[in-house]
């Protein structure tokens, strides 16, 4: 059932996750300065954490609001089918996002020094 | 020959009856994207019994009738990246004639995996999709691993029903 090819296979699989886990969750990140907002691959704004403000976005009947408040930001709103949106919860370091999948809608935080492109309330 | 056909038609509505029932008992746990991928057994089974082509056959019979019935055109690309890429490293390792099921069931689970996230990257065009890719990765092994089990033990008890299949001077 099981060969000494499978234990190694098997094993380089948990390293590699293990690894990129690690990685991912220790590398040095820097609180964001903006959160991007992505709709089906677009850009459709870039808003600056330091503002509390809602971000109502609209396709259709398809609903997904996104809150940013005391520089973190969360969905608090979605329509879509898992919600995982939402149980996310907040973020607020740079290169974190949430992606709301059925909606193809992506919110990631960006820390940049160029000024925000896109302030539109 | 018909008899092989028989049998894979009938692994095909043996691997969709699967994805129902799949979809029908609550997730392992809370995070989005990771299940069993029980249908996957069926996939194994059929290359190692049948064939790479026939064992494509049943994937891509089960991966179509499974998007008509229950999903949409999104679920259904989706399914098509995970199933592919999942059935050419399947396919690989079995010809390599290194490694045994479970250790093919994992890097097929992982394969999966990566492959549905390689659609959500295409859906989304955000490269934040693959800060996701860890948790797939390490899920895929795990649930690759029981598949793999599973696929191990029906195989060890079926063989002898399908043994006949390539063997042309057996009458039937």
């Amino acid at each position: 059932m099981v060969k000494k090819a499978d234990i190694f296979l098997i094993a380089l699989l948990l390293l590699a996750g293990i690894g990129l886990w690690l990685f991912f969750s220790f590398s040095p990140s820097a609180d964001g300065d903006a959160v991007v907002i992505t709709v089906n691959g677009k850009e459709t704004g870039r808003y600056p954490l330091s503002e509390d403000r809602e971000i109502p976005i609209r396709q259709g009947g398809l609903i997904n609001v996104v809150a940013i408040k005391g520089s973190a930001v969360w969905m608090t709103e979605a329509n879509c089918s898992g919600r995982e949106c939402i149980r996310r919860g907040s973020i607020a370091k740079s290169g974190e996002s949430i992606i709301c999948l059925p909606h193809r809608v992506v919110a990631e935080i960006v820390s940049e020094d160029s000024p925000y492109d896109a302030i539109v309330s | 020959m018909a008899k092989k056909i028989s049998f894979c038609a009938l692994f095909s509505v043996l691997a969709l009856a699967i994805s129902y029932f799949e979809r029908l008992i609550p997730p392992l746990v809370a995070l989005p994207g990771i299940k069993l991928g029980l249908a996957n057994i069926v996939v194994l089974m059929a290359v190692y019994l049948f064939g790479a082509r026939y064992a494509l056959m049943i994937s891509l019979t089960r991966i179509g009738l499974s998007a008509l019935l229950f999903g949409d055109l999104n679920s259904l690309f989706y399914s098509i990246c995970g199933g592919l890429l999942s059935f050419a490293v399947i396919c690989l390792l079995f010809r390599t004639g290194l490694f045994g099921f479970v250790g093919i069931s994992a890097a097929g689970g992982v394969a999966h995996n990566t492959g549905q996230l390689f659609a959500s990257w295409i859906f989304l065009s955000s490269k934040a999709v693959w800060g996701y890719f860890p948790v797939l990765l390490l899920s895929g092994v795990l649930t690759g691993i029981v598949t793999g089990i599973v696929a191990y033990f029906l195989t060890d008890r079926l063989e002898p029903l399908f043994k006949p299949v390539d063997n042309p001077l057996q009458k039937e």
